[in-house]
């Protein structure tokens, strides 16, 4: 069944190869057994004894492109069992609004902690590939700077003033699914996608934020996200 | 981990995909909201009954502003809007019964004053200030009564203020 799914992911992008996944695969050494004629892996030992640490490249692309924001965001994961991994994103962000009307500087630093599921059984021992879904409890601690504003009025005159600085704990959950693979060996790449809504959105009703790490917008509610994620395995595989 | 073409391909994938999402997720910064709210108000006669109506004004003009720069004419219309001073808390409207008269009997003068709060809009506008009328007076030249109908001032098209002239 991964394979199928890899093998509609890759024709998606046009490619021409086509691989037969089966010749690559390490045959599985042993732990087995056999149940109605259909060999089923067992996984024994302790766990937690596989980590994987990586960078958001696309945060750290889009910030070099642009200057809104400029983000580093950081991944970590340990494989549990079975199909469960701990994972956990951090990282820490600067965001600049200047415009006709508001010019104003953030800071924050954020945490996310929760669970990936993955969706397909190992092909092989030590098999990491899979597509996943996860669900994520995010903390952020902001502060804002003092704001600077202007209103526009033709009539009776522009005016202007200053917002005081403000600190805020942004709480909020996230759902996130995506695909990981590994490039060589201990070397994974992967996507994925995030929805994400504020547990205390009153807070941000004045003056948010323009961009919080790990967030997103500050000024939405509820928004989507991506992430491109390079990392580096270490451990013992099961 | 898997052979080289396969790799390859889901490089090419991964890459793909992030690219993908990425041109796909830009923000937005576009200011679609005024910043300056107007204030909305309609002339009206007393009929026998004491009850308010409608009235088209033949032309008029409506001074307001800095140093009353700023007019609106009124020609076979009854209603109007202006802005409120965001950095004052009143303002002096002049109103003109006859455009091609300056006659003092066919001008008047009336006083708004308000309170004001300023309400943050969002990211790409920045704020606006939102206002409440509290109090309104007149001379009597043409005018006979100011009414505020409406006090809260935000952004939307309810009628403000009544101006009640003699017939």
């Amino acid at each position: 069944m991964k394979h199928v799914v890899c093998l509609c992911l890759l024709v998606m992008t046009g490619s021409p190869l086509i691989m037969n996944a089966q010749d690559s695969l390490i045959p599985e050494p042993s732990d087995t057994t056999a149940v109605a004629g259909v060999k089923k892996t067992k996984e024994k030992g302790p766990t937690f004894t596989y980590v994987r640490v990586g960078i958001d490249l696309s945060k750290v692309v889009s910030s070099a492109l642009q200057k809104q924001y400029d983000v580093l965001e950081f991944q970590a994961d340990v494989y549990y069992k079975k199909d469960l991994y701990f994972a956990a994103e951090f990282g820490t962000g600067n965001s600049l609004v200047e415009n006709n009307y508001l010019k104003y500087k953030s800071h924050n630093t954020f945490i996310s902690l929760g669970l990936d599921k993955t969706f397909f059984g190992k092909d092989f021992r030590g098999d990491f590939d899979n597509a996943f879904v996860g669900l994520r409890y995010g903390l952020g601690l902001i502060n804002r700077g003092e704001a600077g504003y202007a209103i526009h009025d033709t009539v009776w005159g522009n005016t202007q003033g200053l917002i005081p600085a403000e600190h805020f704990i942004a709480h909020w959950l996230e759902l996130t699914g995506g695909f990981r693979m590994e490039l060589i060996k201990n070397i994974f790449v992967g996507w994925n996608v995030r929805a994400r809504t504020f547990i205390n959105p009153k807070k941000f009703e004045k003056l948010p934020p323009s961009y919080v790490a790990g967030y997103g917008r500050g000024d939405k509610n509820s928004n989507f996200g991506y992430n491109f994620y390079v990392l580096y395995g270490l451990g013992k595989r099961r | 981990m898997r052979n080289d073409s396969m790799s390859f391909s889901y490089i090419l994938f991964a890459l793909c995909t992030g690219l993908l999402f990425m041109s796909a997720c830009s923000q937005n910064s576009v200011c679609l909201e005024p910043q300056a709210l107007a204030m909305r108000g309609g002339f009206y006669t007393k009929d026998t009954a004491n009850n308010n109506q409608d009235t088209l004004l033949v032309n008029a003009n409506l001074r307001f502003g800095s140093g009353y720069s700023f007019y609106e004419n009124l020609k076979n219309i009854s209603k109007f809007s202006f802005p409120l001073s965001q950095a004052q808390d009143t303002v002096v409207a002049i109103f003109q019964s006859d455009s091609t008269s300056v006659a003092a009997n066919t001008i008047d003068t009336f006083q708004l004053i308000y309170s004001r709060e300023l309400h943050f809009i969002s990211v790409a506008c920045g704020y606006q200030t939102k206002f409440s009328l509290q109090n309104a007076l007149t001379t009597n030249h043409v005018i006979d009564s100011v009414l505020i109908a409406i006090p809260d001032i935000s952004n939307d098209s309810k009628e403000h203020l009544k101006i009640i002239v003699k017939k």
